[in-house]
């Protein structure tokens, strides 16, 4: 084990999985020469050339479309979209295309690709840069749609995305950039589908999606000095959700809380807790709750975008109101 | 009668001339029966390649089937059928059958569908959405150092659409080996041309994009095969791209859904029939003596019957299980759904 950025695991997986296999490309705005917007593609067109590394035009569509069509092929791209916003430009070649034409063609042709989408709010870029769109992707069948918290994680979901037949939605948190952890040495894959339980307690169960895990964390660590013992899970991947992790932790602690960065209203923390009602009904001692994005475009000034997103406040306070407590003074 | 210099000069041999006969005769009774059968209620949709054969069978016919590929539109028909694509197969997809190898019973034929095995790949009903994908595939061909050749074709009307832009921009900077055929019948669904686009010399925007650019009659087969053959070649050399504007006129109504009657005047409607590829390209082929109106007429009827017959055995074959919904949504272990 090292300790390494969550980003140069991120550039290992590709590194590693275009070393193993030739047909993984790369193709985004900016990935070449500039070695990305988030510095995740440095050195690998000098290592891999022209052709595999492709600095693409801003043509969101085309470079979406012309992925499918080289996955249809056999090839294994990996997208790079500047920012998980300019991905609704794509989102007719991601929707009624790589979703669908495995299916609409009797699974005759398959989309292996990937497409990397560094998002989420923090960063002052207001109303049109700022976006969490698990939802926009979890809602399609057809789709994967995945998002690591951890170095580890990014590394190996990042490479099991690339080797599955299936296209991937990979969300990347760009607060989570800068942030270490430790990474296996060896070889490994983290599986897609499955939930990892970050801190286990007894008094509720705190769900993250994506970047909302660290804060939960952090919410878990004030909630012991209020003596609340929180179960952390992380939930790593949208679509397919991993229900009996989910339901598993519920029916020990019977809370659930659902955090999430985007905006509520039919958002994935909705789908969680429709999801819980039905299956562990019995034991929840309390309404599954859910904390999310203000339902506003995100503002620029610095104050107001904090008040915009959840903070670690927001958890700890959600979560004393679910066990009958108020924060004290 | 033609001369042996001018022969000298086409673009095809008489036997080649004679396939591409066959497959538009194949593909305007296929068309015809699916027209019948909608009308009997027995299938639910068509939308026509009527007036666009010559076109579609041309852009094709120079092609290798063994590793090139028609990425086709929804009214592409002819095309497909130009890449073997039978009157069985086809009408196994007409009734949405079980054993349709385009789809498999999940999608419109004639609407959207992709057969690897013939090399006919994936289109989408979302206008221009293919034209991205055929640059991709032609991107994925050069990467692997392939000499394939990708013909993309559309109608006038994807050529207003973003993917039009993108994709050929993406095909010029590469220079891939694509073949961009606009079928421009002048409609889309009811738009005419000049609501469509301020320039109506759609093949001028090819110098735009830095690529080479043609318009060709589409009615006539021999200059069609002529200018397809031209593009197919410079894509397989490594010059890159072509865009091809073939100007027709369009028969029927879009789809079955539509009743051009509303938007096209009965002069217009009455003057496309002069436009009708097939029998122009007949007299041409006669002209030349190497085809009598009496064979021509066997070949249609010959094809009329198969295209019957297919359907009536279609109609036979059995439908997809509803048990088998879920069936490949996901490729693998997901392959039972998100909960796997």
């Amino acid at each position: 084990m090292a300790e390494k950025l969550f980003r140069a695991a991120l550039r290992e997986a590709l590194l590693e999985e275009m070393e193993r296999d030739e047909s993984v490309y790369l193709i985004g705005e900016d990935i070449g020469v500039f070695g990305g917007a988030y510095r995740i593609t440095e050195g690998l067109l000098e290592k891999f050339g022209e052709m595999r590394v492709v600095d693409a035009p801003i043509a969101e569509e085309v470079i979406v479309g012309s992925a499918i069509g080289a996955a249809m092929t056999g090839l294994r791209p990996v997208v790079e979209m500047m920012t998980v916003n300019f991905s609704l430009l794509a989102y007719d070649q991601v929707v009624q295309n790589a979703a669908k034409i495995r299916y609409m063609f009797g699974g005759k042709v398959s989309v292996p690709m990937v497409i990397r989408l560094p998002g989420g709010a923090g960063h002052q870029l207001s109303a049109q840069h700022s976006h969490s769109f698990e939802v926009l992707y979890g809602f399609i069948p057809g789709l994967l749609v995945v998002s690591p918290t951890t170095p580890e994680d990014a590394k190996g979901l990042l490479k099991s995305a690339i080797r599955t037949d299936n296209p991937v939605m990979f969300m990347e948190s760009m607060s989570l950039y800068n942030t270490r952890g430790e990474v296996p040495d060896e070889e490994y894959l983290t599986p897609i589908g499955k939930a990892a339980v970050r801190r286990e307690g007894a008094d509720l169960t705190i769900l993250g999606v994506s970047r909302q895990v660290v804060l939960a964390l952090a919410a878990a660590q004030k909630l012991e000095d209020e003596d609340v013992d929180a179960e952390v899970i992380d939930l790593r991947s949208i679509r397919p959700l991993d229900w009996k992790t989910i339901v598993d932790s519920v029916k020990k602690t019977s809370r659930l809380l659902v955090v999430e960065e985007g905006w509520p209203t039919f958002g994935v923390s909705a789908e969680i807790a429709a999801g819980v009602q039905l299956r562990a009904f019995d034991y929840l001692d309390a309404p599954v709750n859910r904390i999310g994005g203000a339902e506003v475009p995100m503002p620029y000034n610095q104050q107001l975008e904090k008040a915009a997103i959840p903070s670690s406040e927001d958890i700890v306070k959600g979560a004393l109101a679910m066990v009958g407590k108020k924060v004290s003074a | 009668m033609a001369t042996k210099q001018q022969s000298a000069e086409l673009a095809g041999t008489r036997q080649e001339y004679l396939q591409v006969h066959r497959w538009m005769c194949l593909s305007k009774a296929l068309d015809d029966r699916m027209h019948i059968l909608v009308k009997q209620g027995r299938a639910p949709f068509v939308g026509s390649a009527r007036g666009h054969e010559g076109i579609q069978v041309c852009a094709v016919a120079p092609l290798d089937r063994t590793k090139d590929w028609l990425v086709p539109h929804y009214r592409g028909l002819g095309s497909a059928v130009a890449m073997g694509l039978t009157a069985r197969e086809w009408m196994l997809a007409v009734f949405a059958k079980a054993g349709d190898p385009l789809t498999a019973g999940r999608n419109i034929p004639g609407g959207c569908f992709g057969y690897n095995a013939r090399h006919i790949a994936s289109v989408s009903q979302v206008v221009a959405s293919w034209l991205p994908k055929a640059a991709g595939m032609a991107y994925a061909a050069k990467l692997r150092q392939e000499d394939a050749v990708f013909v993309c074709t559309f109608g006038d009307g994807a050529t207003s659409e973003g993917d039009f832009h993108e994709a050929l921009n993406f095909a010029a900077i590469h220079k891939l080996a694509c073949v961009f055929v606009i079928e421009n019948n002048g409609y889309a669904i009811s738009v005419p041309l000049r609501l469509q686009a301020g320039n109506p010399d759609l093949y001028r925007r090819a110098a735009g994009y830095g690529m080479a650019g043609a318009v060709v009659d589409g009615s006539d087969v021999p200059a069609a095969y002529a200018a397809c053959k031209e593009a197919v070649e410079r894509a397989r050399r490594g010059e890159g791209p072509t865009l091809l504007e073939a100007r027709i006129r369009r028969i029927n109504s879009h789809t079955s859904e539509d009743n051009q009657g509303r938007y096209r005047t009965p002069e217009d409607i009455q003057e496309a029939l002069a436009f009708d590829p097939i029998p122009k390209f007949e007299r041409w082929l006669v002209e030349r003596g190497w085809l009598t109106a009496e064979s021509a007429e066997r070949i249609r009827a010959e094809y009329e019957a198969d295209s019957a017959e297919a359907a009536d055995w279609a109609e036979q074959e059995p439908d997809p299980r509803p048990e088998d919904i879920g069936k490949n949504v996901y490729a693998g272990l997901l392959e039972k759904g998100v909960e796997g």
